[in-house]
């Protein structure tokens, strides 16, 4: 097992190399830099600029550098933001609040997530089923931006029915500047998605698991319905949950983006949006390879996870 | 016994017999037929179908899928006929004098002679509510929102299509070669998937759109670009599953070249699954170029994006809601329909799954 995570992770070092390679070989092929500007600067000007920065060596050194500064820890300063702001600073100002709307929408897909599946499972072809399925549906097919513009409207009705013609959204932004009630919206929204995906494929995966027989001499020995269901049926049933755990985490990261853009969170999702548009190379590149790092992280931990809740799963014997 | 067998050979693949009208003289069948009827859900369709006369019966029967096609079918109409429907162009601005002479505002009064003339009464092209003219009324800039959905239309189906077809150009042989090769073929792309499948999948189509600039080609590339990794994974298992079965064994064994076993006996055995796959992949392209429209780095204004007039809509929500509403609720019925489609191509074309 200690093996197979250390390979893992001498892997995902590459895989992150990779991905700063790209995301640098992208940035770089962009028409204009940090430094194009409306007005003409003096070339002077220009050249001092540049190579204040360094961004005058040539590329694969430009490369080699950063990577050997991020290693150390060092993501470099903005271009673009306050003269010598920190990226790093940046990133974790941002990612405290993508951060915390992640983990809400992930707690909400989990627990309802699961727990819609098995209430449609056990009621398969009822109502509950079928409505359960239906909002599923729903909400798998209903964009994010556009439910989350509406219910904005919705909210904000509700709030004050009477509101000014220049209204503030009062549920706009996120807890630090609007309180705790700011969580419900976004969190659903974001959460929406996902939590439909887990519903549907914990549904069909209990039906699967309930057939068993194993299940059935459970129920034949008198078992209780709580303890067949969750003891017995859903520990087999959450399997093929766990591995689609790891994707969903990620959506929900990057889904993020377009959430703190209608429910104006500053994010980190945002803050990306406005670096790439303004090709501030150190922050695109730390936020790519931050938010690369975590998907990468998360994809292992569920690996992990998942030959823990399955013990016929073992890392250590060589792979065929 | 060896009649018997003669007889199963002769079948067709399917478990068709090909023969059974063939009688000796007494009138009697000369041979003894084996036919297994097809079911589907219990009930026997009748004859033997190829896997996709099946499919094609299973979906029938499930009314949500039904219900996508006809909903899609739909959409696609107005895609193709997108000229004919929409009553203008999805860019004009009306101007007030235009809509005047539809009766949408108040006529100028005529001034009687010997008088100074009356200012016209307000009369704004904006935010006009529906009406026979402009049926879902007009957007911010004075432009007619029903004939900017109808051509929206176009936009999303394409994305949807073409894109898929990017991923599967790209995906597909990827993950033909990997599996099929193996070694360090396999091993050097799959190590170049999984870059790619790490990369944060929003964040990689934001910074080619950012490098190659604001176009729908773009778009188009930049799903394409993003999403390969899934197809590329979902091909190499499956080729790995079949590249062991025994028809394909026996095929290498005849000395077929790889080609001929790739495309004649590989390809066609891995087919559902990767239908499947693209089924589910164009509402998800759909919603990503509406995304990246709504974040205003996908589709160039004017073009009528369904992404791209939410978030512009987004502005007036208190004063006019239905700029949000008519947009959103189109891109949310045609994800609807592909995934209701989707889900029954799934089901009808894996029978194990089947409920």
């Amino acid at each position: 097992m200690i093996q197979y995570i250390i390979r893992r992770l001498i892997g995902l070092f590459f895989v992150l190399i990779g991905i700063a390679l790209l995301t640098f070989t992208l940035m770089h092929l962009a028409p204009g830099g940090p430094f194009s500007t409306e007005r003409t600067l003096p070339p002077e000007t220009v050249a001092r600029i540049t190579a204040s920065y360094g961004l005058d060596k040539p590329l694969p050194l430009q490369f080699l550098t950063y990577i050997w500064n991020i290693s150390h820890g060092d993501f470099g300063i903005s271009y673009r933001q306050q003269i010598g702001a920190e990226v790093s600073n940046i990133i974790f100002t941002g990612f405290h609040n993508s951060l915390q709307l992640g983990l809400f929408a992930f707690a909400f897909t989990i627990f309802f997530g699961i727990l819609l599946g098995i209430l449609a499972a056990i009621g398969q072809n009822t109502w509950v089923d079928y409505s359960t399925m239906g909002v599923s549906l729903a909400g798998y097919s209903i964009p994010n931006f556009v439910l989350g513009t509406l219910l904005l409207i919705v909210a904000a009705l509700v709030v004050n029915p009477h509101l000014p013609a220049n209204f503030q959204i009062p549920i706009g932004g996120w807890i630090d500047n609007a309180g705790i009630g700011a969580i419900f919206l976004p969190t659903f929204v974001l959460a929406l998605r996902p939590t439909s995906v887990l519903a549907r494929l914990t549904r069909a995966s209990m039906l699967e698991v309930i057939r068993q027989d194993y299940i059935r001499t459970a129920w034949a020995k008198g078992l209780g319905e709580r303890v067949v269901i969750i003891r017995h049926a859903l520990r087999n049933a959450l399997l093929p949950v766990v591995t689609v755990l790891g994707d969903e985490m990620g959506n929900l990261i990057t889904g993020s983006i377009v959430v703190e853009q209608v429910f104006v969170i500053n994010g980190l999702g945002k803050q990306f949006v406005l670096s790439v548009q303004q090709l501030d190379y150190n922050i695109i590149m730390g936020t790519t390879i931050f938010y690369a790092f975590i998907v990468v992280l998360i994809n292992l931990a569920v690996d992990i996870l998942y030959a823990f809740i399955d013990p016929r799963i073992s890392y250590t014997k060589a792979r065929t | 016994m060896a009649k018997e067998q003669d007889d199963l050979i002769k079948r067709d693949p399917a478990g068709v017999p090909l023969d059974d009208s063939a009688m000796d003289e007494e009138g009697v069948p000369a041979r003894r037929v084996v036919t297994v009827l097809p079911t589907v859900g219990g009930d026997i369709i009748g004859e033997a179908n190829s896997l996709w006369r099946d499919a094609w019966l299973r979906l029938r029967r499930n009314k949500l899928a039904v219900a996508g096609i006809f909903v899609l079918i739909f959409f696609v109409l107005v895609a193709i006929f997108a000229d004919f429907i929409a009553q203008h162009p999805y860019d004009y601005q009306f101007s007030a004098t235009q809509i005047r002479k539809e009766g949408l505002c108040p006529p100028i009064p005529v001034t009687p002679p010997n008088e100074l003339p009356k200012p016209a009464p307000y009369c704004s092209v904006r935010f006009q509510p529906p009406s026979s003219y402009f049926w879902f009324g007009t957007d911010d800039l004075g432009r007619d929102v029903f004939s900017r959905v109808i051509f929206g239309t176009r936009i999303s189906l394409a994305v949807g299509l073409i894109s898929q077809l990017l991923i599967l150009l790209i995906g597909l042989p990827i993950g033909l070669i990997a599996g099929y090769y193996g070694k360090w073929v396999d091993y050097l792309l799959m190590r170049i998937t999984d870059v790619m499948y790490a990369f944060p999948t929003i964040l990689f189509a934001i910074v080619v759109l950012a490098v190659f600039g604001q176009s729908l080609f773009n778009i188009l590339l930049a799903i394409g670009l993003t999403f390969w990794p899934p197809m590329a994974r979902l091909v190499r298992s499956q080729v790995l599953s079949v590249r062991e079965k025994e028809y394909v064994e026996a095929a290498r064994a005849i000395g077929t070249p790889n080609r001929s076993i790739i495309f004649r006996h590989i390809l066609p055995n891995i087919l559902s699954p990767v239908i499947v796959s693209i089924t589910f992949g164009i509402p998800f392209a759909i919603l990503t170029e509406a995304f990246l429209s709504f974040l205003g780095i996908g589709t160039p204004i004017p073009l009528p994006s369904w992404g791209l007039m939410v978030s512009d809509g987004k502005a007036y929500l208190r004063t006019d809601p239905t700029l949000v509403i008519f947009p959103g609720l189109a891109i949310s019925l045609v994800l609807f329909a592909f995934n209701f489609f989707g889900d029954g191509l799934r089901d009808a074309l894996d029978p194990r799954t089947r409920k």
